[in-house]
């Protein structure tokens, strides 16, 4: 019912106007004020109005009786509804953004995998490298439609396994939509390749929207250290054998890991094997395709020590293992209170390689001897006597602890333990008779077993 | 002696094995797969690429000695690098190589080294000091106060001298953790040895 009245006094001429504007639809006749005149009345205000009339009031609503539909309000019933949702990528915000797309070679190369990590259509996400025990913060992108869609309300819901799940709100409308999730639960406590798949779902009416992403993703105790070492730098070949040594550790104690992959070497040595390729340049593994990472391949081989401490320090570095793993050497000097004070340095340094004297004429050199010196005058030839400047070692502390541990040798916990490697520090004289160098002992300084 | 001289000492081996000592093997991969591999694994750290005969190994002929009481196993090989025409004699604690120059004065000597000694560290040079000038039966060193006995690792010392005519360079299988020098009687395996003979 119109909300109008005309003001008193009526306008005749304004009113006769009126009439004539209906008198095809009345037939002359006089508006009622039922329900069936409604429409003709507001047609007769509106003419009234027209022709200057003045009303108060505010008009009624169309005849008929039906709202008009707001497409502005979600509420209100819409004319033109979504009928299709799907989702276009996906980005991890909360891996480390570090691995390299090189697979085949040892090598600090490749490319970093380019985002998102998934794009609709593909069948495996890109590899990513993740913190262990953490939640995932993940970012994905959604397209809407047919245009001139009303916007929908609904829920997303993503389902991993192990308890990662993630779940939200959000309203689509035609066109593309980015939201940030972050996981309830968190990713294992292990030091793994872990297949991270999630399955996906968005319920607003009147759609209904699935799909599964999944790929790799290797699991680091914590960030990867790379610190400029030739073994640093994360690629994909590199992590995947890194995560696969220290889960062999079965252990997230890092010392633990420690020994277990100084353990993989069960001697050392400093002759080339000719089973391993020359490019690798055994024993050292100076070179530049990977430096010690290729004894991943040949641990049975070994290498140097200072190449198994590399090797170790780059798979540790790899997982970010926590703690701080340094090569150094372990020696004893004559000259430092007579052999009792055992001496470390770090890296490679000059130990005992500088030291002799002149005795009776005859020169004297001081080692470290890897068998019993037996007594004064005995006499070895130099395949069946270790003479040593020191022992190499991978000193790594963590937690408040130290340890040494030698390449291809035992754990020990202080430098002094690390000299009882060696029988003695002796001073001898060298004799070469024909092809055969020979040390006799002259003075044993400090016997350590 | 207050210590062996064992530059002189194995000079000295190697002139006495008689030319026709040395037995020619067809093919570098006749030789004692680890023998070949220590080469290999020496050559890269003394020679520069255009004087390692590894990088080229049919390029060079090869031939072999087994040790006697005073001349120790060995491999030779000769060849052509850069533009010096050499051989290079390797037992198990050194490799000496020998040119076949015209005339060798120092800048002469010191110009081969550049082009065919690999230096410690990349960018620098060996410098000689020569006490005289080259002649036969003189001696120099880049570090004359140094003795292979008494450096701490193989990329301290080169030494060189003039013998029967021919300049040479000699380089030491020094070990930074181990001091002494192997035996240079047991290079080759017993294997290898019972064939050769």
């Amino acid at each position: 019912m119109s909300r109008r009245r005309a003001i008193r006094p009526v306008d005749p001429d304004a009113a006769r106007a009126a009439d004539e504007a209906i008198a095809s639809e009345t037939g002359g006749r006089p508006l009622t004020m039922g329900d069936n005149d409604e429409a003709l009345r507001e047609k007769w205000m509106d003419a009234y109005v027209a022709n200057g009339g003045k009303v108060r009031g505010a008009k009624a609503k169309p005849a008929g009786n039906k709202p008009k539909k707001d497409p502005t309000n979600p509420v209100e019933p819409c004319p033109k509804r979504l009928e299709w949702i799907r989702l276009v990528s996906l980005e991890y915000l909360s891996d480390h953004r570090l691995i390299k797309d090189e697979e085949d070679h040892w090598t600090n190369t490749g490319a970093l995998y380019p985002l998102p990590h998934w794009k609709e259509g593909m069948d495996e996400a890109h590899p990513i490298t993740h913190n262990m025990n953490r939640k995932v913060t993940l970012q994905l992108v959604f397209e809407a439609g047919p245009e001139g869609a009303c916007p929908e309300s609904g829920d997303i819901l993503g389902i991993g396994d192990k308890g990662l799940s993630f779940s939200g709100e959000a309203t689509f409308s035609p066109g593309t939509l980015s939201i940030q999730l972050t996981s309830k639960g968190k990713l294992p406590k292990l030091v793994t390749d872990h297949y991270l798949f999630i399955d996906w779902s968005v319920k607003t009416p009147p759609v209904s929207y699935s799909v599964t992403t999944g790929g790799w993703c290797y699991l680091t105790m914590d960030d990867p250290k790379v610190e400029g070492e030739r073994e640093d730098g994360v690629t994909r070949k590199r992590i995947a054998k890194a995560v696969e040594l220290v889960g062999y550790a079965g252990s997230l104690r890092p010392h633990t890991i420690v020994e277990y992959l100084m353990e993989m070497f069960s001697f050392y040595t400093l002759q080339r094997d000719p089973l391993i390729p020359t490019v690798f340049r055994h024993p050292s593994f100076f070179n530049d395709i990977g430096g010690a990472w290729a004894m991943a391949d040949y641990s049975d081989l070994s290498g140097e020590c200072q190449a198994i401490v590399r090797f170790v320090r780059g798979v540790l570095h790899q997982v970010g293992c926590p703690g701080t793993a340094q090569p150094v050497v372990v020696w004893a000097d004559p000259d430092i209170r007579n052999g009792r004070r055992v001496l470390v340095k770090e890296g490679t340094p000059i130990t005992l390689h500088n030291h002799r004297k002149t005795v009776n004429g005859v020169t004297w050199y001081v080692s470290l001897a890897d068998r019993d010196p037996v007594s004064v005058g005995t006499v070895f030839k130099y395949d069946d006597i270790g003479m040593n400047t020191y022992e190499a070692c991978l000193r790594f502390t963590h937690g408040g602890v130290t340890k040494y541990y030698g390449g291809g040798a035992d754990t020990f916990d202080s430098p002094e333990e690390v000299i009882t490697a060696f029988f003695a520090l002796v001073w001898y004289s060298i004799e070469y008779v024909g092809n055969v160098m020979h040390f006799k002992i002259q003075e044993i300084v400090r016997r350590y077993r | 002696m207050l210590e062996p001289d064992l530059t002189a000492i194995w000079t000295e081996s190697i002139l006495r094995i008689p030319p026709t000592g040395w037995r020619l093997l067809a093919d570098i991969d006749l030789l004692p797969p680890a023998v070949r591999a220590d080469s290999a694994m020496w050559a890269e750290r003394f020679l520069t690429d255009a004087a390692n005969p590894h990088l080229r190994p049919h390029a060079a002929q090869w031939s072999f000695v087994l040790a006697t009481e005073d001349t120790p196993d060995a491999i030779r090989a000769g060849y052509r690098a850069d533009r010096y025409d050499l051989d290079t004699v390797e037992t198990r604690a050194y490799l000496l190589v020998r040119l076949r120059l015209r005339e060798f004065s120092a800048a002469a000597i010191q110009e081969a080294a550049d082009r065919l000694i690999q230096p410690a560290q990349s960018g620098s040079r060996w410098r000689f000091q020569f006490v005289e000038t080259p002649s036969e039966g003189s001696r120099f060193s880049t570090s004359p106060a140094s003795n292979p006995l008494t450096i701490a690792s193989w990329d301290d010392l080169v030494e060189g001298g003039v013998r029967n005519g021919a300049p040479y360079f000699l380089r030491f299988k020094k070990h930074h953790q181990r001091q002494g020098y192997p035996n240079l009687g047991a290079w080759f395996d017993p294997d290898f040895r019972a064939r050769a003979k």
